[in-house]
């Protein structure tokens, strides 16, 4: 379980600094200036540095990944029991939420804070489902092929 | 008496039937801002469609259904999230969008 979990946090910290990369150039093409900007211009802002704020930009978005990796472990692990997968779940979700929490300065607005996590969890909880049913597809697929090519083998034979 | 359950696929498309009456409905009556009873309907009826989807969510957790807990757990997230938002829009006076509805 806990190289698994290990894995898993492995993986989600990759796709988290890819989405981190995703969430840069789509604020460029919205600032529209032509140059790229790394990290959110009001994170540059409020810390008076853009490299500081790149490197909690990068932090909070590999952190989330990370706890998105475990989480899509909870939810797969049907074996723990629904309560058990639930509260995993939700947990590591939370935690995972919790640099991006204190960045965005959520505390200040608790309204906007609460209805920013709902919505990045409802994301997150989609994006997780979608990716577990194109893996379940695609092992699928592959017992499928496992299945066709052992019925050449004993055609074979014959 | 025979009970009339649902499969998880119908429960999925009704939870889905109510997303989208949701946002035609909000986007609809929310043009028709003039008007407080098309406010007042609006509100009704978000509330409405947020209390079902609530309660099919919350079915959707019997485990009998056949579903990962990530897609249950995010489809109760999206429903809270139009709850959240229907509180937002109607009933914080500072936001105003569309018109908040206790004056």
């Amino acid at each position: 379980m806990k190289k698994k979990a290990l894995k898993s946090a492995a993986t989600g910290f990759l796709i988290g600094c890819f989405a981190c990369l995703l969430f840069s150039v789509l604020v460029s093409l919205r600032v529209n200036t032509g140059e790229f900007c790394f990290a959110l211009p009001a994170l540059a802002k409020a810390y008076g540095s853009e490299l500081l704020a790149a490197l909690i930009q990068i932090g909070v978005f590999s952190w989330l990944g990370a706890a998105c990796g475990i989480a899509s472990l909870f939810s797969e692990s049907a074996g723990l029991g629904p309560a058990k997968q639930g509260a995993g779940y939700l947990v590591s979700l939370t935690l995972g939420m919790l640099p991006l929490a204190w960045a965005g300065r959520w505390h200040e607005h608790i309204f906007l804070g609460i209805f920013s996590y709902v919505v990045i969890a409802a994301i997150v909880s989609l994006l997780i489902h979608v990716a577990g049913l194109v893996r379940l597809k695609s092992d699928v697929d592959e017992i499928r092929k496992a299945i066709g090519l052992g019925r050449e083998v004993s055609n074979e034979e014959k | 008496m025979k009970k009339n359950k649902l499969s998880t696929k119908q429960m999925i498309a009704w939870i889905s039937v109510n997303y989208g009456v949701f946002l035609l409905a909000f986007f609809t009556l929310g043009l028709m801002d003039t008007h407080r009873m098309a406010v007042i309907a609006n509100f009704v009826l978000d509330v409405a469609l947020c209390g079902v989807s609530l309660i099919l969510n919350i079915a959707l957790f019997s485990p009998r259904h056949r579903i990962s807990m990530a897609g249950k757990i995010g489809l109760l997230f999206v429903t809270l999230c139009f709850a959240a938002f229907t509180c937002f829009a109607f009933l914080m006076p500072e936001n105003g969008i569309p018109p908040v509805l206790f004056q």
